[in-house]
């Protein structure tokens, strides 16, 4: 192999990427291997190599490289930002080496850099990606883990139930969650480990002081940057979802609850009216008539969403369809029944009804019935009076007397008196807020 | 008709007064008598103090709550329960009642007699 000449050293180093300057020993340029095209020969020879260093103290730097390649014969390296115009910067990779003395015995040293703009564009870019990424999982409402092959714990987004760092980082995941959850969380972490396939699993945590919380916990193959095996734990706070889910199937227990308590109702009042009437017609009258009463106020309660109804409106629901244009009413809007008394009260109101519209005031076009409420002290008071019509009471109307006695005696712990007048009678209904005690 | 409750007395614990009537209704036609009904078990406890009965009829879920408290108490002093459930299940405290019949509401007729002649059996053949 036969060395290249001197001139062909030239062209070599006229055509290599890097620049090649030697320094003289005044740390001036004294030789470049070739010319940055913006600039001139005379811009550049004998001039200070610190000359196009913007930065003070990358000045100060690379002065002191040269230096110390001059004088102590020590060999440097650092990157520089050699130019700035706005947004746009170029970036330098410098080295400093020792030369041996020219001809004449002056020091020298030789400065070879590289343009190193891509690259430090690429590392800015990198590191503010990582810093984005960084700041987005820190400010994440999940609590997101990273779990190595023995399930400790690397890295944690943030802190929670009261943990400590130190208590968090490097413990054993298991020992954060309890049990029944513990058997399952770890189960599914391993498989995780083993297949690298992503998994979710649910988790309740219980908190000090608090009802428990309850987790939805993606687990997502991972690895480290030596490319050991781990996991990716994102956990979801569904603590609402949960408590709604249950609330739900509350909901439905209850729902369930009321819809056979009025069946047996309905079933009841099946019977009852069956013992009580003398043909399948009067049956059928009879039976129609309660269960229309039932359902009328049962349209409003649950409207109500099952809290109650003002007894007016119970009241103009249930009677006035049969007393029509013959019934005055005086009930204060403000007298609430409660949810469970709706229909013990509008049956009263029913059987008090159509034993006036059969044996009653409502029998004869003249009679009236007045319905009055007022509030007393733990009960309200409905007195219903017909006049008009005078009756002797009938036995017929004996069962719907013994229902409404029954319904607000025994099932609302209230009283009921009759009175009979000479042009008709008086109910006096006393109704406790609370019911039967 | 055959009155295979005859010569006992029945209590009927239920909230809704016309369940209660039609159930006092049944018992008095297969032979029983009436101790009363009552809507909650604070009120029973009160009523039956001092009077001897043999069978209650136990709605549950009453609105003062439980009233498993109330039939445990019943069985203790020898009286034969049959609980009455609108629930699917019984609710907290249901180990308690073990032994004794559960029927669903709505009850019918038939399921009820049939209940109810086991329970007097068995009391029968305790003695």
């Amino acid at each position: 192999m036969r060395e290249p000449s001197e001139a062909d050293l030239r062209i070599i180093l006229s055509h290599l990427p890097e620049y090649v300057v030697v320094v003289d020993e005044d740390g001036c340029y004294s030789w470049v291997n070739r010319l940055d095209p913006t600039l001139r020969e005379e811009d550049v020879i004998g001039k200070r190599i610190d000359t196009y260093v913007i930065v003070p103290e990358e000045k100060t730097e690379i002065w002191q490289r040269a230096q110390e390649a001059l004088n102590h014969g020590k060999s440097g390296e650092l990157v520089t930002l050699g130019f700035r115009e706005g947004e746009y910067e170029t970036w330098f990779w410098c080295r400093v080496v020792p030369l041996p003395p020219d001809e004449r015995g002056r020091k020298r040293a030789l400065l070879v850099s590289r343009d190193e703009t891509r690259r430090v564009r690429a590392q800015r870019a990198l590191a503010r990606s990582e810093e984005r990424f960084r700041r987005l999982v820190e400010s994440s409402p999940d609590y997101i883990c990273i779990l190595d092959e023995r399930r400790t714990i690397v890295y944690a987004n943030r802190l929670g139930f009261g943990l400590r760092e130190d208590e968090l980082i490097g413990q054993v995941f298991d020992r954060l969650v309890d049990e029944p959850s513990r058997t399952n969380a770890v189960a599914t972490v391993d498989r995780v480990l083993r297949t690298g396939e992503g998994a979710v699993y649910e988790s309740s945590v219980g908190v000090p002081k608090g009802a428990s919380l309850h987790f939805r916990v993606q687990v997502v193959p991972w690895s480290s940057d030596s490319g050991e095996k781990q996991v990716l734990l994102v956990a979801t706070d569904v603590t609402e979802e949960y408590r709604a889910n249950e609330h739900r199937k509350v909901l439905h227990a209850e729902l369930d609850h009321r819809v056979k308590n009025m069946l047996a109702l309905v079933s009841a009042l099946a019977s009852q009216t069956a013992r009580h009437s003398d043909s399948l017609g009067q049956f059928q009258e009879s039976f129609t008539g309660r269960l229309r009463s039932l359902a009328t106020t049962h349209e409003a309660l649950a409207a109500s969403g099952w809290r109650g109804l003002p007894l007016v409106d119970i009241v103009r629901r249930v009677v006035s369809p049969l007393a029509g244009a013959q019934l005055d009413v005086d009930v204060p809007p403000g007298i609430e029944v409660a949810g469970p008394y709706v229909t013990p009260v509008s049956l009263a109101l029913h059987e008090l009804s159509t034993n006036a519209a059969k044996y009653g005031a409502l029998a004869s076009p003249a009679g009236r019935v007045r319905i009055e409420g007022a509030r007393g002290d733990g009960a309200d008071v409905l007195v219903w009076t017909e006049s008009g019509a005078a009756t002797a009471q009938s036995a017929a109307e004996g069962f719907g007397l013994r229902l409404v006695r029954r319904l607000v005696e025994q099932e609302l712990g209230g009283r009921v008196a009759l009175t009979l007048l000479d042009d008709g009678r008086r109910y006096e209904l006393r109704l406790p807020r609370r019911g039967v005690a | 008709m055959s009155q295979p409750l005859r010569g006992k007395r029945a209590l009927v614990l239920e909230d809704s007064a016309l369940v209660a009537m039609e159930l006092e209704d049944f018992l008095l036609g297969l032979g029983a008598s009436s101790v009363g009904c009552y809507a909650t078990s604070a009120e029973a406890a009160r009523s039956i103090e001092h009077k001897s009965v043999d069978l209650a009829l136990c709605d549950v879920n009453l609105r003062d709550g439980s009233s498993l408290a109330l039939v445990d108490e019943l069985r203790g002093r020898g009286v034969r329960c049959v609980l009455l459930t609108g629930y699917a299940e019984i609710p907290d405290g249901g180990a308690q009642v073990e032994s004794v019949p559960v029927l669903r509401k709505p009850v019918s007729h038939a399921d009820l007699e049939r209940v109810l002649r086991e329970v007097v059996a068995s009391g029968a053949a305790d003695r």
